[in-house]
């Protein structure tokens, strides 16, 4: 595995060592017809060698290429040196997540924003049929302007089919893995990411690991084993709702842990947020936190929730009362009680009008009953000729 | 060599293999194999000393309420203790 700075991977300049790890080498390289920098993950020689390899790696590759998430590392292509297999992905000016815990504590607004976005991407992946197996601190990365990225989907599967690496190896972090992955489980499914992001959220909110032996031995035999120390036994002032939610993600049986990782976040901003002040939180912050939110042109802003919100209106002598309360803003009196509603599915956000009076607009187009809108971030949302402007972000 | 007590018979098992340097070799019943997950068989023959993994690992298998009774002997070729490393993946882009 000896590719110099300088040299010329494919159409790519190698500038710069970026990290290595046990299966691959990482570098920051120049891809002059574009104009750009990218990452190069340029995997270990033997791999190249082994039979059927190379096909493994692309059918894997091809999987991980069709993610399109904005918190997933874009893959660029895949291509093969000298024998050796390589990844290109965009290159992230930022640090990893291990590095930044390093550098100084989280904030409480650093920890739901990461846990959002790693959250929205892992969801992203489970929707497609796709495991991460090998979700933690190192795998996500923080860019100088403030994105959070999952990288590094399926390698660990690309690294199981290595025997020339592996042999029976364990494949992953003992410190992150989940106690059916450490047993070498047959079949996997979300859960053994919802564990590892589960540690990994332990690790944010408490300061340390659950499991952090100096054997591979005793981590796994924990992982599988032992309960994970009561996170208020060493932070006595976390809400215990907080312990909650994190203990359920860490359960040992599977079934015992939250059913999809959007289960767990959208569990985690309930008892989480109410320790923030939402109106010290901009919409930029919204936005970059992956909360959805409305905002109004007077700076008011509406989270969007999971499931049905409505949007109308208020009237306590007809008995209506709506999700989201339009009365303050609505001078003229000319939003229907019952004007129209989000249905949020996942991360689609449709907004279907309510048979409204005045209509409901986006982007100054009417929206008709019977045609819902995928809302996009940055959209308009106009209710009749009332004034009240409401832009969509998520 | 598998004994039992009805049977008059005796089976023998017989495998030739060249030992190296640092190898080990565990042999053990049912009441550990199948019990006690593979990986951590693994990781204590090649972290622990043949005498401390035995015991953790016979100590893992009482606690797994095994259906059957535990023999486990484990031999190191060479007795250096070694850590078992688990293939880390970590490299960064950033």
């Amino acid at each position: 595995m000896s590719i110099a700075i300088g040299e010329t991977v494919g159409p790519y300049q190698i500038q710069e060592l970026l990290g290595q790890g046990g299966m691959a080498v990482v570098y920051k390289a120049y891809h002059p017809p574009l104009d750009r920098y990218v990452a190069i993950k340029v995997m270990d020689a033997a791999l190249g060698k082994e039979r059927d390899f190379i096909e493994r790696f692309r059918r894997e590759a091809r999987v991980i290429a069709k993610l399109d998430n904005i918190h997933i590392v874009p893959v660029y292509g895949f291509d093969e040196h000298n024998g050796q297999p390589y990844i290109v992905l965009k290159f992230i000016d930022g640090q990893t997540l291990r590095d930044r815990m390093k550098a100084s504590p989280l904030s409480k607004l650093d920890i739901l924003k990461i846990i959002s976005a790693v959250g929205d991407g892992l969801q992203y992946a489970h929707n497609r049929g796709v495991l991460h197996r090998d979700t933690k601190p190192s795998n996500v990365l923080v860019g100088h302007d403030g994105k959070v990225y999952l990288t590094d989907f399926g390698l660990a599967r690309i690294a199981e089919s290595a025997s020339s690496l592996t042999g029976d190896m364990i494949v992953g972090t003992p410190q992150y893995i989940s106690p059916e992955q450490a047993m070498n489980a047959e079949r996997l499914d979300e859960g053994t990411d919802i564990y590892s992001f589960g540690v990994m959220i332990y690790e944010m909110v408490i300061g340390c690991l659950p499991f952090d032996g100096d054997t591979t031995f005793s981590i796994i035999e924990d992982h599988i084993y032992k309960p994970p120390p009561l996170p208020r036994t060493i932070k006595p002032d976390l809400p215990e709702e907080v312990e909650q939610v994190i203990l359920k993600t860490l359960a040992k049986q599977r079934s015992d842990r939250y059913a999809r990782v959007a289960d767990l976040v959208n569990a985690f901003k309930k008892v989480w947020l109410p320790n923030i002040d939402q109106s010290e939180i901009s919409s930029t912050t919204m936005e970059a936190l992956g909360i959805a939110t409305l905002l109004a042109e007077n700076g008011k802003s509406f989270p969007v929730a999971e499931g049905t919100v409505i949007l109308g209106r208020n009237s306590s002598s007809l008995n209506v009362r709506n999700d989201i309360d339009l009365t303050n803003l609505d001078i003229k009196k000319i939003v229907s009680r019952r004007h129209a509603m989000i249905q949020r599915k996942d991360n689609d956000f449709v907004l279907h009008d309510l048979d409204s009076r005045n209509g409901t607009f986006v982007n100054g187009e009417r929206l008709l009953p019977t045609q819902p809108h995928m809302l996009a971030s940055g959209d308009v949302i106009e209710f009749g000729s009332s004034g009240v402007k409401l832009t969509f972000f998520r | 060599m598998a004994i039992t007590a009805k049977r008059t018979e005796v089976k023998s098992y017989k495998v030739e293999e060249q030992l190296e340097s640092d190898d080990i070799v565990l042999l053990c019943s049912d009441g550990l194999w199948g019990v006690v997950p593979e990986t951590l068989i693994q990781a204590a023959t090649m972290e622990l000393s043949p005498q401390v993994a035995a015991d953790k690992l016979v100590a893992l298998a009482n606690q797994s309420k095994g259906p059957d009774n535990i023999s486990v002997i484990i031999a190191r070729r060479a007795g250096v203790t070694r850590k078992m490393t688990a293939l880390d993946l970590d490299e960064t882009n950033g």
